[in-house]
């Protein structure tokens, strides 16, 4: 038995030292480390294969939170357009996603962009 | 690698166990010509043991994705999500298992019992072409996903039972349900590198892993390395302990090898969950 546990550990911290690699995001606007004059209305995320997106958020510097209008998508897609609800006054942001790719796995990533006048 | 990461290739071993033990039930009745009880009461336990895991391990993955900690777990909106996916999917046929396998340790007749097993064995083979790269597989990609899974959990599934038989069995007895299992194996085992190879192809585009290798690479070859281990240890059964069971010294010997035989399985499978759930070829 303490055979079979110290096998189970092993395995576990084996697995533990290599991070996985799955469908990426393949752009987005604002694009990461884009600098826009305005406000964006719509954060567009472009995906490499079809994916359901879970969980998007928008930070600013401050970790205050800026609303999305995002629901659950329960169909897989390659691009997602989410509306942004409040302008953006200038700052920097940083945007979180979580999405699941066609074998169930997930997928999480962020990027930032920057409002400038 | 997150605590939901090695939860949920935990559990899917777990469950893959409980599947191998399952499918490969009615094939060790056969080879030790085993009377079978009126109700099967471990069987029952079996069943209950895998409807638990299976819905573990869907809020395991709905906790993964909520990202709330344990309380993420019963997150409705996430249940609805993880539902409406292949994990969901996955879930539902093996709640499907469960019920066929209640149906199939419960009846008598041995007509719908072939029927309940063939159910158990449609409902296990359509949830594991439900989730990791083998949803996305062509045809010969779900094809060698299914012999490689089917020979596997047969192997594997029979290994619990040989260890009891090599010293509960009379010693010629137990020698003959060995000999017999070698003889099946040998056979099988072809199928199952050959369906192996084409698996890795089907998730891979190549045939061999080749530099800079990628965690599924590692995680693969990590599996080929236990799987030589346990074909060298299987070939040490068939070509000497087993010819050489003649005392009961010899049976205890052959069931501390089988021992060994079940941890190297118990990695494999391991190392199987974690390719389904936890790494991509991608």
């Amino acid at each position: 038995m303490k055979t079979l546990v110290k096998i189970l550990i092993g395995t576990s911290l084996l697995l533990s030292a290599y991070a996985n690699a799955h469908v990426s995001l393949v752009s987005s606007s604002p694009a990461a480390g884009e600098v826009v004059t305005e406000s964006p209305k719509v954060i567009t995320l472009s995906f490499a294969g079809e994916v359901r997106l879970a969980k998007m958020m928008l930070h600013a510097e401050d970790g205050s939170m800026y609303p999305l209008d995002h629901v659950m998508s329960m169909t897989p897609q390659a691009t997602f357009e989410v509306p942004v609800k409040e302008s953006l006054p200038i700052g920097s942001y940083k945007v979180g996603w979580t999405a699941m790719g066609s074998d169930g796995h997930k997928l999480t990533g962020n990027f930032s962009f920057s409002v400038r006048e | 690698m997150t605590f939901w990461t090695v939860a949920g290739v935990v559990v899917l071993t777990v469950i893959i166990g409980l599947n191998a033990t399952q499918i490969a039930a009615p094939y060790i009745n056969y080879v030790a010509a085993l009377a079978r009880p009126k109700v099967d009461k471990k069987g029952l336990v079996l069943g209950v043991t895998l409807l638990l895991m299976s819905v573990l391990y869907f809020f395991i993955n709905v906790g993964n994705f909520a990202g709330e900690g344990l309380s993420g777990m019963t997150d409705s909106s996430y249940i609805g999500f993880i539902w409406a996916g292949p994990v969901g999917l996955f879930t539902q046929f093996q709640i499907a298992v469960v019920l066929a396998w209640f149906i199939y340790c419960a009846i008598q007749n041995p007509h719908l019992r072939a029927i309940a097993y063939l159910l158990t064995l449609a409902a296990v083979s359509m949830s594991f072409l439900s989730i990791g790269h083998a949803s996305n597989a062509a045809w010969w990609g779900k094809l060698a996903l299914l012999a490689h899974f089917i020979v596997a959990c047969v192997w594997f599934g029979s290994l619990y039972s040989l260890r009891k038989l090599a010293t509960s069995l009379p010693i010629a007895e137990a020698q003959r349900v060995m000999v017999k299992f070698g003889a099946h194996m040998t056979g099988a085992v072809p199928v199952l590198l050959f369906a192996g190879v084409l698996l890795y192809r089907s998730a891979t585009g190549s045939w061999l892993p080749s530099t800079p290798f990628s965690s599924y690479d590692i995680v693969f070859m990590t599996k080929l390395s236990l799987v030589v281990l346990i074909l060298l240890l299987a070939a040490v059964h068939k070509l000497v302990f087993v010819p050489q069971l003649q005392t009961p010294a010899k049976a205890k010997r052959l069931q501390t090898s089988v021992t060994w035989e079940i941890v190297l399985a118990i990695g494999i499978l391991t190392a199987a969950a974690a390719l389904s759930s936890a790494f991509s070829p991608h």
